[in-house]
């Protein structure tokens, strides 16, 4: 399935039918766009994306997040385009048994997803200025010299 | 050969999101890098800091050879959630 949107994404309409007969616990985190960043107002945020490869990289995640917890199901979805603030820019759900394994497999997958997948927010600021967020930098052993 | 090129997030305001290259036969993704870098020189610091994929794969070797009519994505550090 394919992990990004262009429409807003509504994390009650997602966890509405992530129920699991064997799940006690069901982790939501949605990472919002907030009308502040570094002192500077904020207007609205803009995310691309190099689709195939990060819907590629997130699957692997999951898949790495599965084999090290024991989850009964797992979603995630990020958005592109533009994105308003107090909407969603990312939603993931996690569902296991206990709680634990919830929580710590929700923060394993966005804090991976954060360095790992190729998507890049642009900020637009109230003062009608625009800037690419730097992001998390790469590690230096995988990027390439120029 | 001729390769396209495709670029993202802040390398956008060096490059054209997507770009042509005219490069040496079976050529190293490092020579990529330097024509970029002879394109737009402000681009270097960033450049250095950038991954690289091919066809859906990250690419850590410079030394990579690409082939005609290839699409190489070059990714600055990423920004997502």
């Amino acid at each position: 399935m394919s992990h990004l949107s262009d429409k807003p994404i509504v994390p009650s309409k997602y966890i509405e039918n992530m129920h699991h007969p064997k799940a006690g616990a069901i982790v939501l985190f949605s990472g919002e766009s907030r009308n502040h960043n570094e002192g500077k107002a904020v207007k609205y945020l803009e995310y691309e994306a190099h689709e195939s490869l990060a819907n590629k990289i997130i699957d692997e995640i999951i898949e790495s997040a599965k084999k090290k917890w024991e989850l009964h199901d797992v979603f995630c979805m990020h958005r592109t385009g533009k994105v308003d603030i107090c909407e969603s820019a990312v939603v993931i759900i996690t569902l296991s048994s206990h709680r634990d394994e919830a929580y710590a497999a929700n923060r394993y997958i966005i804090d991976r997803l954060k360095h790992e997948a190729p998507i890049w927010k642009k900020e637009y600021f109230e003062d009608g200025s625009i800037e690419w967020s730097k992001g998390c930098e790469h590690e230096h052993k995988e990027s390439v010299d120029a | 050969m001729k390769i396209s090129v495709n670029t993202f997030g802040q390398l956008t305001d060096f490059f054209e999101p997507k770009l042509s290259l005219e490069i040496n036969e079976n050529a190293p993704i490092g020579e990529v890098f330097e024509k970029l870098v002879e394109i737009n020189p402000q681009s270097k610091t960033l450049l250095e800091n950038c991954r690289i994929a091919v066809d859906d794969n990250i690419i850590h070797e410079k030394e990579f050879n690409l082939k005609n009519n290839q699409e190489v994505f070059i990714m600055p550090p990423f920004s997502g959630g």
